[in-house]
């Protein structure tokens, strides 16, 4: 009960984060999506002006009054200061390249600046983690950053809602909007070292698994792969269309050549994860050495090839092993940190 | 919790220990000396921590200190009583706290600390210099907040910032202190202890030496008219009319004399404010005879028929009144019954009994019998001195006839004696006399300006002012204390010799004028404004001062308030920016807003080419006009702008169309 309470207290949360947040890469900040509350030094603050005005009453001092009433106009001119720096400023994050698990990844973007205050810090604040950034002492110009995530394990994720914060001045209100990065990050498997086990298609066992393909396609379908202008429409597989992954091409044996192949099946002593390390490792290894190699992950193959788009779409379908392919764009999950 | 980078550490660091000695110093009298010793050390642990690195103290060890130093502060608490304690723990807690800052909210709780301590610093000293220099204090605490979150800027453009947020607050704080209502105290509240206390109700002479050596403010006058001579500032506050042979003091008759019924004033008149400190007793200031012309302190003032001038509220709050003083009326009353003023003790004094027993006062008038008795200070070798010997039995015949050296109300105390002996009724007076004059029309007067005369009655004249000191001091009365003392007297005078003696060379005479004439507008505008003050500003602007004035008053005062935030935040600076704003700088704005920057290196028409791919044909079409007016515009002689802004008015319709809706940059590049 108390479970399914807080699941639905942090989908409230969140949902009204999404509605209240700047939404995209470049965030501009405005009235609509910024929040404004005292910090524990406002709060203290606000203690101390309320002890000076019974101080200064009961003392009949009118001078402790003043530093009462003063203490009270700063407070009122920095909810103003605070608010008006912190949408000054305009962010933009740049998407964040696919790495491999357990690496330190780097989040960047610059920061942009058109008002009439300067220096002072931003805040980055996702994942319990809070990043300062110290401005410029030139209001207008533009500053880079980087800052690090979190370590991921291997998959699509989403990247965490980002806060932003400020507490400029002298640090008594704290203002803040949230970031939702649209763009996903890939993570690939780490890597583990092993010798290569190429599979020609002549072999024996490669002609089975030749055998099952041509069971599940009933055309001697070898794998798939993106569409190029040259290739013809009837071989484009609308299935793939359907599910929204784009135009991909179907090969079929014929035109696979002689090629070797590398195949998660033959790690099957291994426990899944293990295994995707080992290929990873191959993978990376046989694309290195410029080598000609297609991927056999059980559901999906990728037809024998080079260079680095071979290599992206290879390491990228080790990143997505395992994950629903219908939600694989749009699979979120939570970092976790290791 | 955040640690701070080290150069900002270090910055902070070393502006949080200036800060922490700047407010140490004017408490210093209020706190123990280990307490100011430990404040000290630490400031200077705090310097040394951000100049070197050093080990970090554990908290256990600072946790055993800290209780040390709170059982050493409950052991003096009451020798310091209540308040002093408190500020003491206030200064050892802050103490212990600088020793082991690290992070920014460490900072934070410092400068909420010494924001106290300055409020703490008000309730000694509320006079304009030190407003001024808790002022400075105050700045510092903000310019350490400032600094925690500073960024890349520099340490003189945050100070010039802070300077900048904080003179923006100042208007809105003085609307609130016009308007908010002055409420009563919400609770009793201890007092500060103080061993200045103004005139005592009592006096046993030897008694107000203690004040003359106090250089206190007692008050001011700002007079209206022309000022009285020295000779002639007289500033009566206590009658007394009982003595018992040793102690001078009031009779619950006197004190509770009839309030003064209507008087016919007339004749000469010195006009003047009385500005008067906070004292312990309820007996104000004034020269004879006093009219009360208005009355703008917090409490009400009578004028009883002994003409004193008194509140009936002894507080902390200063007297601000206003009074007319006819000085060549006589002080009369319509009373006959002055027997107790011819009250003496049965037993005691038998020498001078006997030498006015001696004394044959048959058909002299009350001056003549005056000035009788008053020879046996200028026929023997009376000496006038701050250090006289003690003289705890029969004091008047030890002073008269044994020691022959005293101050004034050894003086006062012996005639009033001797003139009720020779069945004059007469009484014994205290307050002040002579007062220094500073800014033309003030006169300040200290609490080393006390004295104590005596006044006769006769029956034509009324009460007759008689001031024997006079006779042996006559310098007392016309050039002040300082003149009446040698020089080893001098020193018990607290009072900054420096400052003396730039004093006596004149060297900050002037300077000083400006500063006294501050004080006292500062003591009447703020220290002085109260709800009367209120009520005064209210029937000024709106000619009544019933709740719905007031109320109009505090709303116009919101408004004032919500009218200075918009004026500040609005961008005045770009709506009145000085840059000419030609077609091509309104066409790169806008293109901005939707995303396209130009590069610093770009022509305006590498820009134009580089981002039209990304639109459609009629918004390409549009900026091609535009990029082909602009340069025959700009390049070619022709100084007409008018086809240029007709093609600005047609990029603008086709980038707000509905299709401009789709214009996102690809890959907006912004510099």
């Amino acid at each position: 009960m108390i479970y399914r309470l807080k699941r639905i207290y942090w989908q409230l949360l969140y949902r009204f984060v999404v509605k209240k947040s700047a939404s995209n890469e470049h965030a501009k900040f405005n009235i609509h999506n910024t929040f404004i509350m005292p910090t524990k030094f406002g709060w203290s603050l606000i203690g101390v002006t309320l002890c000076l005005f019974v101080l200064g009453t009961n003392y009949q001092n009118n001078v402790i009054l003043a530093v009462c009433y003063l203490l009270v106009s700063i407070l009122l001119l920095a909810i103003f200061h605070n608010y008006f720096f912190f949408t000054q400023h305009e962010i933009k994050l740049e998407s964040v390249d696919a790495d491999f698990e357990n690496r330190n990844l780097k989040l960047r973007g610059t920061i942009f600046s058109q008002g009439r205050y300067a220096g002072g810090e931003l805040g980055l604040e996702y994942s319990r983690e809070v990043f300062k950034i110290a401005l410029s002492a030139n209001a207008n110009s533009p500053q880079t950053f980087q800052v690090k995530l979190p370590k991921y394990k291997r998959g699509i994720h989403k990247l965490p809602v980002i806060a932003v914060t400020a507490t400029y001045g002298f640090g008594f209100f704290y203002c803040w909007s949230y970031i939702i990065h649209n763009k996903s990050l890939v993570v690939y498997p780490c890597i583990e070292r092993s010798t290569a086990q190429l599979h020609n298609k002549t072999d024996k066992e490669m002609g089975s698994v030749d055998a099952s393909s041509q069971l599940s396609t009933s055309d001697n379908l070898q794998g798939i792969r993106p569409y190029v202008n040259t290739d013809p429409i009837y071989h484009v597989s609308w299935k793939h269309v359907a599910k929204g992954q784009g135009l991909v091409t179907k090969d079929f044996v014929e035109k696979a050549g002689s090629s070797g192949w590398l195949k998660l099946s033959d790690y099957h002593h291994l426990d899944i994860e293990r295994a995707l390390k080992v290929i990873c490792y191959q993978i990376q290894a046989l694309g290195k050495s410029n080598a000609t190699f297609g991927l056999d992950l059980g559901s999906t193959k990728i037809l024998p090839n080079n260079g680095n788009k071979h290599l992206d779409e290879c390491l990228y379908q080790l990143a997505c092993y395992g994950i629903d392919t219908q939600d694989q764009k749009r699979t979120i999950s939570d970092p976790q940190q290791s | 919790m955040m640690k701070l980078e080290k150069v900002q550490f270090t910055t902070v660091c070393y502006m949080s220990a200036l800060t922490f000695a700047f407010i140490l110093f004017p408490l210093m009298t209020h706190l123990m000396l280990w307490v100011i010793i430990l404040g000290f050390c630490s400031v200077a642990v705090c310097i040394v921590r951000a100049s070197v690195a050093m080990p970090e103290l554990r908290n256990i060890t600072i946790n055993l200190f800290s209780t040390f130093c709170l059982v050493i502060l409950l052991l003096f608490y009451q020798d310091y009583g209540l308040l002093s304690s408190m500020i003491n723990l206030l200064v050892v807690a802050c103490s212990l706290k600088f020793i082991m800052m690290r992070t920014a909210a460490d900072f934070h709780l410092v400068s909420i600390v010494f924001m106290f301590l300055i409020a703490a610093g008000f309730i000694y000293n509320q006079s304009i210099f030190f407003a001024i220099y808790y002022g400075c204090a105050f700045f510092f605490v903000f310019v350490v907040t400032f600094l925690i979150n500073k960024g890349h800027m520099t340490f003189s453009k945050s100070t010039l910032q802070t300077g900048k947020l904080l003179l923006q607050a100042v208007p809105i704080a003085l609307l609130i202190f016009l308007v908010a209502p002055r409420l009563p105290p919400f609770w009793q509240v201890p007092k500060e202890e103080s061993t200045q206390t103004g005139l005592s109700e009592a006096l046993t002479p030897g008694d107000i030496a203690n004040l003359a050596r106090s250089a206190d403010l007692a008050f001011r006058a700002e007079f209206f008219s022309d000022k009285p001579k020295p000779i002639e500032r007289y500033w009566r506050a206590i009658v007394m009319d009982n003595f018992d042979g040793l102690t001078w003091s009031i009779s619950e008759r006197e004190k509770n004399t009839a309030l003064l019924t209507e008087k016919n004033y007339s004749g000469a008149r010195w006009e003047y404010l009385v500005n008067a400190e906070p004292s312990d007793s309820q007996w104000l200031y004034s020269l004879d005879v006093p009219q009360i012309a208005e009355n703008r302190g917090e409490w009400p003032i009578f004028l009883n028929d002994n003409y004193q001038v008194f509140s009936t509220t002894v507080s902390d709050t200063r007297n601000i009144y206003l009074l007319n003083s006819y000085y060549e009326m006589p002080v009369s009353s319509e009373r006959v019954d002055y027997s107790r003023y011819l009250q003496v003790p049965q037993s005691g004094n038998i020498l001078t009994r006997q030498y006015i027993e001696a004394m044959n006062f048959e058909g002299l008038s009350t001056q003549q019998i005056i000035s009788k008795i008053a020879e046996i200070f200028t026929k023997n070798p009376f000496k006038y001195t701050l250090k006289p010997p003690l003289m705890p039995v029969d004091p008047v015949d030890e002073f008269l006839f044994i020691h022959q050296r005293g101050f004034c109300s050894h003086y006062a105390s012996a005639m009033a004696y001797m003139l009720r002996l020779a069945g004059v009724p007469s009484r014994l007076v205290t307050g002040y006399q002579g007062g220094e004059d500073q800014a033309k029309s003030i006169i300040t007067v200290r609490q080393y300006d006390a004295h104590a005369w005596v006044e006769a009655k006769d029956r034509e004249l009324g009460w007759i002012r008689f001031d024997p000191t006079a006779l042996v001091a006559p310098n007392r009365m016309l050039a002040g204390l300082f003149d009446s003392l040698n020089e080893s007297e001098k020193e018990l005078i607290d009072e900054s010799k420096l400052m003396r003696q730039l004093m006596e060379l004149g060297l900050i005479k002037s300077m000083e004028d400006g500063f006294v004439m501050l004080n006292h507008n500062w003591s009447q505008m703020v220290l002085g404004y109260d709800q009367n003050s209120q009520l005064e500003i209210v029937q000024k602007l709106f000619g009544q001062a019933n709740i719905k004035n007031l109320v109009t008053f505090l709303l116009v005062a919101f408004v004032g308030i919500a009218f200075y935030l918009v004026t500040s935040f609005l961008p005045w600076r770009k709506w009145f920016s000085t840059k000419p704003v030609s077609p091509e700088m309104i066409l790169l704005e806008l293109l901005q807003k939707k995303g396209f920057t130009r590069h610093k290196h770009e022509t305006f028409s590498q820009f134009l080419n580089r981002i039209t791919p990304q639109f459609d044909s009629s918004l390409v079409a549009s900026l091609n006009e535009f990029e082909q007016q602009f340069y025959a515009t700009r390049y070619s002689g022709n100084q007409d702008e008018k086809p240029l802004k007709e093609a600005l008015n047609k990029c603008i319709k086709a980038l707000s169309s509905k299709h401009s809706s789709s214009h996102k940059p690809t890959n907006p590049i912004v510099e």
